[in-house]
């Protein structure tokens, strides 16, 4: 049984008069600790997916699974706590609070989750211990990307989202970052999916799932994934 | 270039921004109708009243005179030149039933101008005689319906209403208001009933029978274009009066001689008829007198005779008493006699009885002792058979042995042995000497011879003495001892004794003969004894026989005193039966008096009815005579009143309230707009903020900044001008009708008159422009001075900062998690907090205004009426008044128990003026004594509640009088009264005070600076009782003559409250305003809040925070924010009431500056409210925000 499961999965916009579908009958699996990359060009849907994933957005049709739990049919306070209790999210942005220093930005989540890790002793494994009291403005890009997965591993989530975590890092700090996250794939065995549409990352991940023009083109099974330090782009 | 993309822009933006345009549109709207509409309020109630006066022709003078006005003065007055002149008929009587005091004016019955004719509200006016229309008040229209037949009464003697009218029954044809009375309650005063006018009405002229006018309304050509109450108005209406007052300058000495003429004929023809009638009388007295003095002749003869016959009856009565006297005293005597015969039977039987009583006691008595005597004697004698003297019974030969041995031995034992022989020792003496010879024996140096011989005797005198129960056997000896025990027991024991030998004989025999002859001295006893009760025998019956002598005696008395009783009562018959005689005759005699006396005395009752009946109307007459001369004295110089407007109750009034609306429009629209203008800014450079990327765009593409600019103007100018104009029309028409309507039920006035005034046109379409438009037009212009890369790229959000609180741990470190984010939030946008708190501070403040203006206002009459003046009623008192009127006055007082006390003041009104201040009336109050002064008139530091008395060392003076002058204590005030005569007084304290301006001084104060004795003019009276007894109260005041009129402090503090109950109308009015500028800019301020951290927010909801979470996660701020502000409001209200209450305040009242603890609570709990609906609307909007656009990411 795979560990988030998605099936014949449909979203669709009204633009005026027209019908747009942004998920035209998506289906895929990804395995329990498995690092997926989600590829595609802009606009192809894989954002949507990773929004109906990580319950910010409902689908239209479809069966989505996490962990053997349907949440297609969620009510909206099933939801908010299904991203409280079990999705970390990475955003291209970022998204930290500005007016709360790195360490507080982690506790913004620890302090609603359950079974949190220590703030601080995940800032230090994300390799910002000495800087747990600067706000995020005094951070570089890299740096308050890394806040942010800490952020997000605080409440050591079933399955963690990264929506283009490097796209707004330049090449050496976006390396790093994916190196993070390859790693806590590893080390926690958490699940990471990653969207990017960056075809040169693909060869780090476990599964690729293509996406494009609301379909799922493509999904491959890498055996030998390489690390990241491999990888050029 | 039409630009029309930028247009269509424009309106997108509007489309889009549906709730920030309406924000602004409301904001300024609240702003502009609040403060156009309070503006109006005032301009408004001054047309409607006035267009009220001019619709129905209120007069613009009243001419009154103390003589009514004749024909003449109506002539003079109609001379005065533009001049309407209306006269009327009026009286004041008292409804039968219902005890309205009315005011009964006449309506015209020429086609004369309509001048303060009634103003029809239901029926008709009344066309024929006997009609009656009705003051349409709720007092006439509960107690009367149209049909309904009334009549009139008084109850002053001095009134004859069949003088005044030509009926009093009349009909009730329709009810109707008079613009003389705009006020609903009051009507004024009158000297009748209570002393309070309950109404007026109206009957036909006709109907009146008076010859003189009461009353002339005035009104002038001149005066019409001018508005009422306008200083135009008040000028030209002063001219008037004066021109007026001057026409009739010569007409009180004109009316007074006519009045005196024609009284002076009067009383000429009176005292003529006067002295006719008295001649009359006397006449016709002299005849009765004559008839009179001979009935008293034989009056005089019958009272002799009657003399004589009273003397012979008290003769013959004391005769018979006294013969009958003595033979009652005879009888007493012998009775007297009997008795004590009787007595002394009774006596000798007790006697008789005891006697034979002793006689049966010494029988019995002589029996036992005759025994006891024989027994005795018996067991004597055997006890001496036992006894023996030794001599007789030792043999002679034996007895010479003794003694001679003896008189060898020693002479002792010689003696002793004698002894005992003679019977004189007892043998146990011998015996013991024996034995003590014996023991001697070997002691004494003899001879063994001697011994010898002495050791014989010794043996023989022990064989021949013996003891002497030796010789008596036993049985016989206690025979013996019990015999004489049953004697005496000491007799026993000396037997005893003698047989052992302890007693010698003699002795013993002697004792026994003692006994026996005791024994038979006790026959002798009884022989005395009986020989004493035969004499006591004897003794008795010698007092018997006396006894029996004395019966026979008083037995020939009372034979001879029945003789005497017999003929006694024969001689009482006879004299009685002449006295009956004498008696008839005399009766006779009086039959024949009284027969005259009754013929004359129905003679004389006739004559007697005759005379006082002329008496009676001699009387009258002269009565009538008398008042009239006093009248003639009396007749002072008419006085002619010139009265405006004023002096209806309710003109002046009006005015009054319509400016303390002016006064509040002053400052607090103004402050409101204050707070809607912040808002309104803060909205617009937030908008110009969120539109930053845009400008940039625009002026890459190359716009002008007049083009970028114009957008925003645009918006702003649209929403804030439409929500001007809007607000003008809704303010200028509401505001003004919600509260003249609630002034309406306090005054009958046409329907309100709206009005538009440019000038506050003017101020509202600059004041809304100028804080949109031209705040957006300067954001736009500061923006545009970046250039447009960077403008293009949006503006960094605020940096996190620490704050100062975070540099002290101990605080910090306390705080949770939440509280450190909302303490380093509130810090982070420092002008958007101020804003809020300025905003919040502003509505809470406005709330406490009106809240607290509310509590002033009310608490004025409570104060003034019951903290302050703590009298009931005052009365104010006719000093011309005479003693018996004033004694009149006193036994009504002393009379009525449910009064608990008076003072007798002197008041006086006296003008205080000084150079910037308005004049002011003053009125001085000098109580009689200043002893229980505080039981009707609290003199008070209203801070410190310290309690002053009046003393001489000055007046105390109410505190707004105080504050105006601004007097000080140790300063001088100088008054002015009503013939310019100057008086300084010392200020010595200053009072608590809320109404009129009083300056309180001791009796004796006034007398050292006015130089007279203060004479009381009005009594205060203390009382607990209701509105009835009032009423009754004040219906026996007013009839007196040393009363001129009577105020229930329950009345005027009742129509006070009234009043400015209306103006807590006004005041609701300012707390629904601001109650809804309040929520408004709750709501702006936080939508603002929200709009620029949307991104933040989504962030914490896709962290997986519940929606409750989220909301509070800003909403904390806000609620600390509100709480500040309500706290900082509260301080500012406090001000803000100040300083609306200094401006509301009329120079004759203080408002009091207390704000009610339930004030500012519920003003803060309604700021409080507020934020929570806010709060309510923004957790639906937060609920619905689309995180997902909020996240996207900025390219």
């Amino acid at each position: 049984m795979a560990f988030v499961k998605i099936k014949d999965e449909y979203k669709r916009y009204k633009m005026g008069e027209t019908i747009v579908a942004a998920n035209d009958g998506v289906t895929f699996d990804i395995e329990e600790g498995e690092f997926a990359v989600i590829v595609g060009p802009s606009g192809a849907g894989k954002t949507t997916v990773l929004n109906i994933l990580g319950g910010m957005d409902t689908a239209d049709e479809g069966l989505i699974e996490i962990d053997g739990i349907d949440i297609s049919d969620f009510n909206d306070k099933q939801l908010i706590r299904y991203r409280r209790e079990s999705i970390g999210f990475v955003f291209q942005s970022y998204n930290l609070v500005p007016n709360l220093t790195a360490k507080e930005n982690v506790e913004l989540a620890s302090e609603i989750s359950i079974n949190a890790l220590d703030p601080e002793k995940i800032l230090q494994e994300v390799g910002l211990g000495h800087r747990m009291n600067n706000f995020p403005a005094q951070l570089s890009g890299g740096e308050q990307q890394r806040v942010a997965i800490a952020r997000a591993l605080a409440k050591q989530p079933k399955l963690l989202l990264c929506d283009e975590p490097t796209g707004a890092l330049d090449y050496e700090t976006g390396k790093q970052v994916l190196k993070l996250l390859k790693d806590t794939c590893e080390n926690y065995g958490t699940t990471v999916i990653v969207i990017t549409h960056n075809q040169a990352i693909t060869p780090i991940a476990d599964r690729t799932i293509e996406i494009n023009n609301a379909k799922v083109r493509k999904v491959t099974l890498n055996p030998n994934p390489k690390s990241v330090a491999e990888i050029e782009w | 270039m039409k630009k029309k993309t930028l247009w269509k822009d424009i309106f997108r933006e509007i489309a889009k921004s549906k709730m920030r345009f309406l924000s602004i549109f409301l904001i300024i709207l609240l702003g502009v109708a609040f403060y156009s509409g309070i503006k109006a309020t005032s301009p408004d109630m001054v047309d409607t009243a006035d267009t009220h006066y001019k619709e129905n022709n209120l007069m613009d003078v009243k001419v009154l005179s103390t003589y009514g006005l004749t024909n003449d003065d109506i002539e003079l007055l109609k001379n005065v030149e533009g001049s309407f002149v209306e006269a009327v008929y009026t009286q004041d009587v008292i409804l039968e039933g219902t005890d309205l005091v009315t005011k009964i004016v006449s309506t015209p019955n020429t086609d004369q101008p309509d001048i303060n004719q009634p103003i029809l509200v239901e029926g008709r006016l009344p066309e024929n005689s006997g009609e009656i229309i009705l003051d349409a008040k709720n007092a006439y229209t509960e107690e009367y319906s149209i049909g309904d037949i009334i009549m009139f009464k008084t109850n002053d003697d001095s009134i004859n209403l069949d003088d005044s009218f030509t009926g009093l029954t009349y009909q009730v044809v329709g009810f109707a208001n008079s613009p003389q009375f705009i006020e609903n309650n009051a009507r004024g005063n009158t000297s009748i009933g209570s002393g309070t006018l309950d109404g007026f009405a109206f009957i036909p002229q006709d109907d009146f029978n008076l010859d003189i006018y009461t009353e002339a309304y005035l009104t002038f050509s001149s005066l019409e274009d001018l508005q009422s109450y306008s200083d135009e108005y008040e000028t030209a209406v002063k001219d008037k009066q004066t021109a007026v007052e001057e026409a009739l300058s010569k007409r009180p000495e004109e009316r007074r001689e006519e009045i005196q003429q024609r009284i002076q004929d009067e009383i000429d023809k009176g005292q003529a008829e006067l002295d006719d009638g008295r001649a009359e009388i006397e006449e016709g007295k002299q005849v009765l007198a004559d008839a009179e003095t001979q009935l008293a002749n034989a009056r005089a003869e019958l009272d002799q005779g009657w003399q004589e016959y009273n003397n012979g009856v008290e003769t013959f009565e004391t005769e018979i008493a006294n013969g009958q006297a003595t033979i009652d005293q005879n009888t007493q005597e012998l009775e007297n006699s009997r008795i004590e015969i009787v007595n002394g039977k009774a006596a000798l039987d007790t006697a008789q009885e005891e006697l034979n009583n002793s006689k049966a006691a010494l029988e019995q008595e002589r029996i036992s002792g005759e025994t006891q005597i024989v027994n005795g004697t018996a067991a004597l004698q055997s006890a001496r058979e036992t006894v023996t003297i030794p001599n007789e019974t030792i043999s002679a030969e034996n007895q010479n042995a003794l003694v001679n041995g003896a008189q060898a031995i020693n002479p002792e034992i010689s003696g002793v042995i004698n002894g005992y022989l003679e019977g004189t020792v007892p043998v146990q003496s011998v015996l013991s000497a024996i034995n003590e010879v014996e023991a001697n024996v070997s002691s004494i140096d003899e001879t063994e011879e001697a011994a010898i011989s002495i050791q014989a005797w010794i043996e023989m005198a022990r064989s021949v003495i013996q003891i002497p129960g030796m010789n008596v056997p036993l049985d016989q000896q206690v025979q013996v001892s019990e015999q004489l025990n049953t004697i005496e027991v000491e007799l026993g024991e000396l037997m005893t004794n003698y047989y052992d030998g302890v007693i010698p004989p003699t002795n013993t025999v002697e004792v026994l003969n003692t006994a026996e002859t005791r024994l038979l001295s006790i026959r002798q006893q009884l022989d005395n004894y009986e020989a004493e009760l035969n004499a006591g025998q004897e003794q008795i019956d010698q007092q018997r026989a006396e006894l029996e002598a004395a019966e026979g005696q008083i037995a020939v008395g009372r034979a001879a005193l029945e003789e005497a009783q017999n003929e006694l009562n024969q001689q009482k018959e006879n004299g009685e039966i002449e006295l009956q005689q004498a008696e008839a005759e005399l009766g006779q005699g009086e039959a024949e008096y009284q027969d005259a006396v009754e013929k004359f005395q129905s003679e004389k009752t006739e004559a007697e009815a005759e005379i006082v009946e002329a008496e009676a109307e001699l009387a009258k007459g002269q009565r009538e005579l008398d008042k009239a001369k006093a009248e003639l004295d009396d007749v002072t110089l008419p006085e002619y009143y010139v009265l405006d407007r004023n002096t209806n109750p309710g003109y002046a009034e009006f005015k009054d309230n319509a400016e303390r609306i002016a006064s509040i429009a002053e400052i607090f629209p103004v402050f409101f707009f204050l707070i809607a203008a912040l808002v309104s800014l803060t909205t617009m450079t937030r908008m110009v903020d969120e539109q930053r990327t845009q400008i940039g765009t625009l002026k890459a593409l190359g716009y002008t900044n007049w083009d970028i600019s114009k957008k925003f103007l645009v918006y702003a100018t649209l929403a804030s001008l439409t929500g001007a104009v809007i607000g003008l029309l809704l303010g200028f028409h509401l505001f003004p009708t919600v509260i003249i309507n609630a002034y309406g039920s306090l005054y009958n006035l046409s329907s309100v008159q709206i009005g538009y005034y440019l000038e506050d046109v003017i101020v509202s379409l600059i004041i809304a422009f100028l804080c949109t438009g031209l705040t957006a037009l300067v954001a736009v212009r500061v923006s545009l001075k970046s250039n447009a890369a960077n403008l293009m790229r949006p503006k960094a959000p605020k940096v996190g900062k620490r704050i100062l609180l975070e540099r002290i741990p101990f605080i910090w470190n306390r705080f949770t998690f939440t509280q450190k984010i909302t303490a380093r939030n509130i810090f982070r946008y420092k002008r958007r907090m101020l804003m809020t708190v300025a905003g919040i501070s502003g509505c809470t403040a406005l709330l406490l205004t009106g809240f607290g203006l509310s509590d002033s206002i009310s608490d004025v009459g409570t104060l003034q009426y019951g903290k302050i003046n703590q009298y009931e009623s005052i009365v104010a008192l006719n000093t011309g008044a005479t003693d018996y009127e004033k004694d009149e006055y006193t036994q009504l007082i002393e009379n009525t128990s449910e009064l608990e006390s008076g003072l007798k003041v002197y008041q006086e009104i006296y003008n205080a003026e000084v150079d910037g201040v308005n004049p002011q009336d003053v009125t001085l109050f000098v109580p009689e004594t200043t002893d229980n002064l505080d039981e009707f008139v609290s003199l008070t530091d209203r801070t410190s509640d310290e309690e002053y008395t009046l003393t001489n060392a000055g007046a105390v003076v109410s505190e707004k009088l105080a504050d105006l002058f601004d007097l000080q204590a140790g300063d001088t005030l100088t008054l002015e009264d009503a013939d310019n005569q100057e008086i300084s007084v010392t200020v010595d304290h200053i009072t608590e005070n809320y109404l009129q301006h009083f300056v309180y001084l001791s009796p004796d104060y006034y007398e050292s600076v006015v130089g007279e004795v203060p004479e009381a003019n009005t009594h205060l009276l203390n009382f607990d009782e209701s509105e009835n007894w009032e009423n009754g109260f004040g219906q026996q005041l007013t009839q007196l003559d040393a009363v001129v009129g009577v105020t229930f402090t329950s009345f005027i503090s009742e129509a006070f409250k009234d009043t400015l109950e209306s103006l807590v109308v006004v005041t609701i009015v300012l707390v629904v305003s601001a109650a809804l500028l309040a929520f408004v800019v709750l709501y702006n301020l936080t939508n603002i809040n929200v709009s620029e951290r949307i991104r933040e927010l989504s962030t914490i909801k896709v962290l997986g925070f519940y929606d409750k979470e989220v909301t509070m996660y800003v909403y904390r701020e806000n609620f600390l924010l509100t709480l500040m502000g309500t706290a900082v409001g509260l301080l500012l209200g406090l001000l803000l009431h100040g300083f609306v209450l200094e401006t509301a305040e009329l120079d004759i009242m203080m408002f009091s500056p207390v704000v009610a603890l339930s004030s500012y609570i519920y003003s803060a709990l309604l700021t409080i409210l507020f934020s929570t609906i806010v709060m309510i609307f923004m957790h639906v909007k937060l609920k619905n925000v689309d995180m997902l656009e909020a996240l996207k990411t900025v390219e």
